[in-house]
């Protein structure tokens, strides 16, 4: 990318040109969800719409007759529509006994042209690709097809997890923990941008706790999939540099170990790392707050000193897939945490280390070096699972305030790293944005 | 009625969701919520407005209730950005242009995440779906001159983003 003066024409390019972005649904799924809406249960304008034909014929010749070539296909990649028979009458149990066709779908560009057209836009954002031969182009979506343009278009997207430097430009990172349905906590790491604190804060820098305060309520962590735990009750304040929880007299961290582990380590999560060395727990008469289930927990407990975590993938009801460390168990040396990750413990984590990869951990002044007993192909991987074998390396390496290099890795470089060097020390795990 | 709007709209009105909430299940959700309204009212639908601008505005209704329900709006960061990436358009002839117009809109799409609510909104409109300015006020209710501050004040600030952007990078090299 080159780096001359950034102007509104480059800027108006890129933006005219942004991707186009199309629902792979067909329309009789869309159809079959509306049918399956109560609240459209007798609606007429449904009713019309399950009875008339779905989408216009064409022949199977024609289709075959406009499929380009290889390279036809991943230069003219553009919006495309399923076109398939259908009969005409539909009811609703004819509907729900469709099956729906998502494999070997031919695409007519004629029938996206009128689309455009009846979008009527003034000035086609895409006038110079619609050549004449382009646009009567139709595209089939093979295997190979899709790989390749896969392959091309995914450097559009990235792969990373994490909050790197780079991320930071024009922001800063507010770290929490936030509580998952297993009782555990797992560190999310969000950017603010210098704009919104700016207007939260117009006064002063706001410390670690006021970040708290002011940002911790915003996140709705049910939506989230995770359990609705913050702000915590009770009150936090500062005292020197340490922070102190004055706990509610009844509370839910302390009922069983379970909860204080949670508890525990949503504050590691949230806290450690800020300026505070350690969280004092106080009863609201100002003594030492002693909890019932844990009866040798240290208070103060110290954040400094035992956050040397790894990391495995954690993933929520939804799916949804996190970089967390396992149950908070933690590690002396950054050796035995990069070597256990190999290890599963348990059901909730799993390691991001496939189980026929093996590697040796070294420890030098620079860093800490991985070094794969047998050259590993990321490409063998999914995309996805070798970002997150990466990213969950340089996490575990960053708990320990260390950048790690990989070697003997096929790549040599991957989602924007740089395997042949030490890799950045993430900022947090977990990237979200707060607006 | 629904056929019509869905062969003429239904794949804009798709974008629009999926480029605000970027996430390509919930833009499924949300589209099955813009038809629901879309069916249940279209008996009131006066005629003021076109048909387009008139699902647009339910759209817009959608996702801002679906962000309202977040009590944030939560972003979605890239890395949960589902893109189609068979149904992007390559923009250039050469692959190394392609890759260079990817990194771009990359940092686009990076910098549009620090615009306010309404300064996205108003990209996505008018650059993304290629609406009018007399569209994009009808849709949002705004009057022209709004959204043609609003434009003009989120292309400044990508602009400078992306020039922040560009400096950085040239810094480190």
């Amino acid at each position: 990318m080159t780096h001359n003066q950034f102007d509104d024409d480059q800027l108006e390019h890129v933006l005219n040109n942004a991707p186009k972005l199309s629902d792979r649904r067909s329309k009789e799924e869309i159809l079959n969800r509306l049918l399956a809406d109560a609240r459209l249960q007798d609606n007429v304008h449904l009713q019309e719409a399950i009875q008339q034909p779905i989408d216009d014929e064409i022949t199977l010749q024609e289709q075959q007759n406009s499929i380009p070539t290889q390279q036809e296909s991943i230069e003219t990649a553009t919006t495309k529509k399923k076109v398939r028979k259908w009969p005409i009458f539909m009811s609703v149990a004819a509907i729900f006994a469709l099956t729906v066709l998502t494999g070997s779908m031919f695409i007519n560009n004629n029938d996206n042209t009128k689309m455009d057209q009846a979008n009527a836009p003034e000035t086609s954002q895409y006038s110079t690709l619609q050549d004449s031969s382009a646009a009567k182009s139709s595209v089939n979506r093979d295997k190979i097809m899709e790989s390749n343009i896969v392959a091309e278009h995914s450097r559009f997207m990235s792969l990373r997890s994490s909050v790197y430097e780079e991320d930071l430009t024009d922001a800063v990172v507010f770290h929490i923990g936030l509580a998952n349905r297993d009782k555990k906590s797992v560190p999310m790491t969000y950017i603010v941008s210098n704009e919104r604190v700016a207007t939260d804060f117009p006064k002063k820098k706001p410390t670690t706790l006021q970040m708290y305060e002011k940002y911790a309520p915003q996140i709705d962590e049910t939506a989230n999939g995770f359990t609705n735990y913050h702000p915590y009750k009770g009150e936090l304040k500062e005292k020197d540099d340490k922070l102190v929880h004055v706990l509610p007299k009844e509370n839910d961290y302390d009922v069983a170990s379970a909860n204080i582990n949670e508890y525990l380590g949503t504050l590691k999560d949230t806290f450690s790392g800020s300026v505070y060395k350690a969280v004092e727990f106080e009863n609201p008469d100002g003594t030492p707050y002693k909890f019932s289930k844990d009866e040798e927990l240290s208070n103060p407990m110290a954040l400094t000193s035992s956050n040397h975590f790894n990391y495995y993938l954690y993933k929520d009801e939804n799916g949804t897939e996190y970089l967390s460390p396992d149950s908070r168990k933690t590690f002396s040396t950054v050796t035995e945490a990069l070597t256990d990750m190999r290890n599963k413990n348990d059901d909730v984590y799993i390691p991001v280390v496939p189980e026929n990869v093996t590697y040796t951990v070294k420890e030098e002044a620079e860093g800490v070096i991985v070094t794969f007993d047998e050259p590993l192909d990321l490409t063998t991987m999914e995309a996805v699972r070798a970002t997150q074998l990466i990213e969950a390396m340089m996490l575990t390496a960053a708990s320990f305030d260390q950048q790690i290099r990989l070697d003997n890795v096929v790549q040599e470089s991957w989602e924007g790293f740089d395997l042949k060097n030490f890799l950045p020390k993430p900022v947090g795990a977990n990237k979200r944005y707060m607006q | 009625m629904f056929h019509r709007l869905y062969d003429a709209y239904h794949q804009d009105v798709f974008q629009f969701l999926i480029y605000l909430v970027k996430n390509r299940t919930l833009a499924e959700d949300l589209a099955h919520e813009v038809y629901v309204r879309v069916l249940r009212s279209y008996d009131q639908f006066a005629g003021n407005s076109t048909e387009k601008t008139w699902l647009f505005a339910i759209a817009k209704n959608v996702a801002i209730d679906h962000f309202r329900k977040q009590a944030v709006r939560q972003k979605h960061s890239l890395d949960f950005f589902d893109w189609e990436t068979e149904q992007l358009r390559s923009t250039t002839p050469s692959p190394e242009d392609v890759l260079q117009a990817s990194d771009e809109f990359m940092q686009v799409q990076s910098a549009l995440e620090h615009c306010t609510g309404d300064q996205k909104m108003v990209i996505i409109m008018r650059y993304f779906q290629d609406l009018s300015i007399a569209e994009t006020a009808q849709i949002l209710d705004w009057t022209e001159a709004k959204v043609k501050t609003t434009q003009h004040r989120a292309i400044k600030f990508l602009r400078q983003q992306l020039q922040q952007v560009r400096e950085q990078e040239a810094k480190r090299q």
